[in-house]
């Protein structure tokens, strides 16, 4: 039996996959990442192969641990708000909304609708840029560099037009309780509303290139399938859930921040190619989430209601009433929630984060066993995991 | 039917306290209160797991469950005493629960009895003592390293 670091290596016989074929050769142990690549960050798989094949691949997480939790515990309600940025930097607002929604709901604090509104308008914003870091990084790992370039290009507009109003570039501390800081200017909205008439003209751009592509589509059509049942036993979330063809979006099923107000649609998988939750129908589920964040975003700008933005019974030594509550919100990865517990006192009593990428990548080791370490790849690219959320 | 209502008719010994929010049950019977969720209120998914500090004698697991449509989360709770805090596993019934419960043990000291792996998973393995515990002492030095405030 190999060990390492608790893992047992040799948990995986139970389920031997089919081997491509007949002959084996001596099994290897190795490390892939903290520093490969492909790991998006740091996260360290451990490989057990037989020759291209994983027999077992063991994710071991936690290189990027800061406690989060213990941090927003030990520091007030205003201070702690920063550090949950730092959990998901591509989707930095989602995680700030995910605290932030639980604390207001203990502690009954109303939200200002034009605030509830700018909220929508800088999330989805904040998923679009994500989902084309995530698409343009998938198609990196698959060997594809020049749409990822492409992408990039419209990211960096967007991080442009959330850099203007919240003054940070990847980490914002925009979303306070009670509000948001700072509002729009008119001629901000009609900058945003370019940006999704440009985002939506290079849709078709991004399909071609690497959507429709015909090595893509070798690459990822039926390739490591996720399906309803694994995803739902393994709590994941997100792009990978909707795509294994189970219609949930917190979205619309349990709106927050005015999202009632908004017509979008969900989309689910199976998409128009490959098979219900293989590696390319998640891709292609966050191009198509990407046109229902733009319709929002246009129509979140139109509606956008007249008022303040911010609560002021909300002042610097605010403190939440005793209480509870449990509120989770859409990211881009995922499902982020907070059970908020509150003793009156001046920090959180307990502040505990879901992660959707902590779940998202536990069932690696399940759905790896007998891919090729190319489709290994394209599983954890397709997965699109941010380690600092991961490890919180 | 809510989760109040199933589990009162289910497993009426098990049952301590019961609101609109949360149910909470003996820790021995959480695998069965779990499996009645399930089957009786449509609880598909095992969101979270969370531990909370009680001091002096209380700690707390609390498991949200999601039911998809319509969608809700459904809360189960459970209380063990500080000195021996043990807890049966899930994680043979919900994958979800294997890792969230060994964030539990890392973080809270919290032990599920029959867990498949039952490691720290984001701290190191020689670490001493559980971060979220109200009581924890910061370490002073961590492998030659010191850590000072």
């Amino acid at each position: 039996m190999t060990t390492i670091q608790g893992v047992r290596l040799d948990e995986g016989e139970r389920a031997a996959p089919t081997l491509p074929r007949d002959i084996l050769t001596e099994e290897l142990v190795f490390n892939m990442g903290p520093q490969h690549p492909s790991t998006h960050g740091v996260l360290r798989v451990v490989l057990r192969t037989d020759g291209e094949v994983v027999r077992e691949a063991q994710p071991l997480i936690g290189n990027l641990h800061r406690c989060c939790e213990k941090i927003l515990e030990s520091l007030t309600y205003v201070q702690g708000l920063p550090y949950v940025d730092r959990m998901d930097y591509l989707g930095a607002l989602n995680m700030e909304m995910g605290l932030v929604l639980s604390v207001e709901k203990a502690a009954a604090v109303e939200v200002p609708k034009r605030a509830q509104y700018l909220r929508v308008i800088l999330c989805e914003i904040n998923r679009v840029i994500s989902h084309l870091f995530a698409a343009g990084q998938f198609g990196l790992d698959m060997g594809a560099f020049t749409p990822f370039l492409y992408m990039f290009r419209e990211r960096e507009e967007g991080l442009t037009l959330l850099n203007e109003v919240t003054g940070g570039r990847l980490l914002y501390h925009y979303i306070r309780y009670g509000g948001v800081t700072r509002d729009v200017s008119d001629d901000w909205k009609r900058k945003c509303i370019a940006w999704c008439d440009q985002v939506a003209a290079h849709m078709d751009e991004y399909n071609n290139l690497l959507t429709y592509n015909h090595i893509f589509l070798n690459r990822t059509v039926g390739v490591a399938i996720i399906d309803r049942e694994t995803a739902l036993r393994y709590g994941a979330t997100g792009p990978i859930l909707r795509a294994a063809g189970v219609p949930r979006d917190l979205r619309k099923d349990m709106p927050y921040s005015c999202y009632e107000d908004f017509d979008f649609k969900v989309p689910v998988g199976p998409h128009d190619k490959g098979v219900v939750g293989d590696s390319w129908n998640r891709h292609r589920q966050r191009l198509l989430e990407i046109e229902e964040s733009l319709k929002i975003i246009r129509q979140a700008i139109t509606k956008l209601p007249a008022g303040d933005v911010s609560n002021p019974k909300v002042t610097r030594g605010w403190k939440a009433p005793e209480g509870e509550a449990y509120v989770a919100s859409e990211a881009p990865r995922g499902e982020i929630s907070c059970y908020f517990v509150s003793d009156g006192g001046k920090a959180p009593y307990r502040a505990r984060m879901r992660g959707p990428s902590f779940y998202n990548i536990s069932l690696l080791s399940e759905t790896s066993r007998g891919l090729l370490i190319g489709d290994l790849i394209a599983l954890m690219g397709s997965i699109d995991i941010t380690l600092g959320e991961c490890d919180r | 039917m809510t989760p109040a209502e199933a589990l009162r008719s289910a497993l009426p010994d098990a049952v301590e306290e019961a609101t609109d929010a949360f149910v909470r049950v003996k820790a021995e019977k959480v695998v069965e209160a779990a499996r009645v969720l399930r089957e009786k209120c449509g609880a598909e998914m095992l969101h979270q797991i969370s531990g909370v500090d009680r001091p002096p004698d209380k700690m707390e697991v609390v498991y949200h469950f999601a039911r998809l449509k319509p969608a809700a989360f459904l809360c189960l709770k459970v209380s063990v005493p500080r000195s021996n805090p043990v807890v049966p596993t899930l994680a043979n019934e919900w994958a979800s629960a294997n890792w969230g419960e060994r964030e539990t043990w890392d973080l809270l000291g919290i032990r599920f009895s029959g867990h498949p792996h039952p490691y720290r998973i984001l701290l190191p393995e020689d670490w001493e003592g559980h971060p979220l515990r109200k009581d924890y002492a910061y370490p002073v030095e961590y492998h030659g390293v010191d850590c000072v405030e």
